[in-house]
């Protein structure tokens, strides 16, 4: 008889987190990326721009740093040479993941990405990472799952071209 | 002036009716009767109108046109038609209406005339029966008025009293203008409630970061001049002019209307410091919206809006101070060494009219907390300003009114501090809060808000 108590309360948890689950699905954005300049010199700013799309029928609270061009604080930003070596981060990349040794700031605000709606922002690669030597690079973006969103957000993997 | 149709369509010559209607054409210019019209040189000036309505449904048959059936010789006359919705009678008071019209503007400065007469017809649209609305044509006898006129918009606004918006701009001249005069504005024209103009932009970024915010100081002591109210409320302005041994003065009357609010025109809601791992990292903001959707700050806009309009947030910032200790030595930072600085963009948020009630937005300022570090103390002060700037319906859309400029209704001053202390032998949760405040108040007023660099978002800090 105990056991039956046992088996029915844990059914009956089950139902109700089941139930909470299909009220709110959760959702994830579509992410895209793009260089409006896939061919740079040494040292010229590598702009990459970045679209993130609510693609279901719920809004979608999001961070968004404030300004554009600052999306580094919202997006993790991943870049590596085409052959799979890794490039450094600069000191300002570094303080991005913890690993740095300045300070830096950012001001976030909240916003409702509503059904269908998108929207956009860039970073400039080369901020983050030393981007300096010729060669090709990749830069893909991705976004953490946050309240409100299931799964990682990945972008395509774009191309960039240093010489 | 108003031709009147019945219902059955009968002239309007029927003693009855023209008993009963005579308050519809009481208008100056009566149809064979002269008008008289006192004008200003090279202020044009309106003469006469009149259209066609039946009164019974407010229904217009046609506005018809004028022709000038004798040239005046010291002006031109120009007719053209024109939408009114106060002049139509009852019961069709706010009907628009377009109406013919008649304007005159004395041109001829060379002549010693005092007087200028010429004479219209009204041509009205088809009637039935087709003499029923025929009217005598309208002598006109214009008289040119001495001393100086102010003009608002192409009109002579002098003793009259206008309607506009806080933020508008207010470019008056003056007329007539001689050689070798000299003149001042006096008047509801002071620093407190005027400005020449507000001038702001800025966005930040690592490889640009420029833009100011400037207050331009207005010039009383042309004959032309151009401002802006930031204050609301009934504002005179007198002008006045000495050329030639003479003094001549001319007035008009502002009534500025635009946003009011009942005690504070921002409602904030405060959230709390706290530490977060967000993306492997760890984070010390006020508020934590990567994570928990709790912003650090929420601002909404409150006043009654009396005409549309946009509600611009402009935020700026001073850093208090931000202390690090790593590896036993302890540094001192700032990333606004020249005082306030713009807070990474110019707005920081619109709210789009018209009537854009409530808009809110809203902060999370946050540092990201280095692993060698072992503490991080942080205060930061924050200015956001609630500005209004009114907007007009054009090209499918409402857009800022031409010319005008932002205006503040207030600021709320907020400030946050926090201190993180790092323990790495403890795994998973390094980081602490050991202390933290925050704080928010709003003032009233019209100060703007100013800046002379661009700081924020991505900024490194400068340490010593």
């Amino acid at each position: 008889m105990k056991n039956s108590a046992t088996i029915l309360g844990l059914s009956l948890m089950l139902s109700l987190a089941a139930a909470s689950v299909s009220a709110a699905p959760l959702v994830t954005p579509s992410l895209s990326i793009a260089a409006p300049l896939s061919t740079v010199k040494s040292g010229q700013e590598v702009r990459v721009d970045i679209n993130i799309t609510n693609g279901s029928n719920k809004a979608i609270p999001l961070a968004a740093a404030v300004g554009k061009g600052n999306a580094e604080f919202d997006y993790d930003v991943k870049v590596t040479r085409k052959d799979g070596r890794p490039v450094e981060r600069t000191q300002y990349g570094l303080s991005l993941v913890g690993a740095g040794t300045l300070p830096v700031r950012a001001s976030k605000r909240l916003i409702d990405l509503q059904p269908s709606e998108s929207y956009s922002d860039y970073v400039v690669a080369n901020k983050i990472f030393d981007m300096t030597r010729p060669g090709i690079y990749l830069v893909q973006v991705e976004r953490e799952p946050v309240p409100g969103m299931t799964g990682m957000a990945q972008s395509n993997s774009i191309e960039v071209v240093v010489h | 002036m108003w031709v009147w149709r019945n219902r059955r369509r009968q002239p309007i010559i029927s003693l009855a009716m023209a008993a009963a209607c005579a308050w519809l054409f009481a208008d100056r210019a009566l149809s064979g009767e002269a008008v008289t019209v006192n004008v200003f040189p090279n202020v044009e000036t309106f003469v006469t109108h009149h259209t066609y309505i039946t009164v019974y449904d407010c229904k217009l048959v046609g506005p018809g046109s004028y022709t000038v059936l004798t040239k005046p010789q010291h002006g031109e006359v120009s007719t053209k038609p024109v939408l009114y919705t106060d002049k139509p009678p009852q019961p069709c008071v706010g009907v628009t209406f377009p109406f013919a019209t008649v304007y005159y503007t004395w041109t001829d400065t060379h002549t010693t005339d005092r007087q200028d007469v010429f004479e219209v017809k009204w041509i009205p649209p088809p009637c039935s029966p087709p003499d029923s609305c025929d009217v005598q044509p309208v002598s006109v006898v214009v008289t040119i008025e001495e001393g100086p006129r102010i003009i608002f918009q192409g009109k002579d606004i002098t003793n009259t009293t206008q309607t506009v918006a806080l933020g508008q701009q207010i470019a008056l001249t003056t007329t007539p203008i001689e050689a070798g005069q000299t003149q001042s504005w006096i008047g509801d024209l002071d620093k407190k409630q005027t400005v020449g103009g507000y001038t702001a932009s800025g966005n930040y970024s690592r490889t640009h970061a420029k833009g100011t915010g400037a207050v331009q100081d207005a010039d009383f002591t042309q004959s032309s001049t151009t401002f802006y109210w930031t204050t609301l409320g009934t504002k005179n302005v007198t002008y006045t002019v000495h050329s030639g041994g003479q003094t001549g003065t001319a007035q008009a009357t502002f009534k500025v209307q635009g946003p009011t609010c009942a005690g504070s025109c921002v409602k904030v809601q405060l959230g709390e410091v706290d530490i977060y791992q967000f993306e492997n990292v760890w984070w010390m903001g006020f508020g934590n919206i990567d994570t928990a959707k709790r912003p650090g700050i929420t601002f909404t806009e409150v006043p009654d809006v009396p005409q549309s309009g946009d509600f611009v947030w402009v935020q700026t910032y001073s850093e208090e101070s931000k202390e690090y200790s790593a590896h036993g030595a302890v540094e001192n930072c700032t990333s606004t060494p020249n005082g306030a600085a713009l807070d990474t963009t110019f707005p920081y948020a619109v709210s789009i009219g018209p009537y854009a009630l409530p808009g809110t937005t809203n902060d999370s300022p946050d540092n990201p907390l280095q692993s060698d570090w072992s503490k991080l103390s942080v205060t930061e002060n924050f200015k956001m300003y609630l500005m209004w700037q009114p907007t007009t319906y054009r090209s499918s859309e409402w857009l800022p009114l031409p010319g005008s400029i932002p205006v503040p209704l207030g600021y709320v001053a907020w400030t946050w501090s926090g201190t993180a202390v790092n323990d790495p032998t403890v795994i998973r949760v390094p980081w602490s809060l050991k202390s933290s405040d925050r704080s928010a108040v709003f003032h009233a007023g019209n100060d703007f808000p100013l800046w002379t660099y661009v700081a924020g978002t991505g900024a490194e800090e400068k340490c010593h």
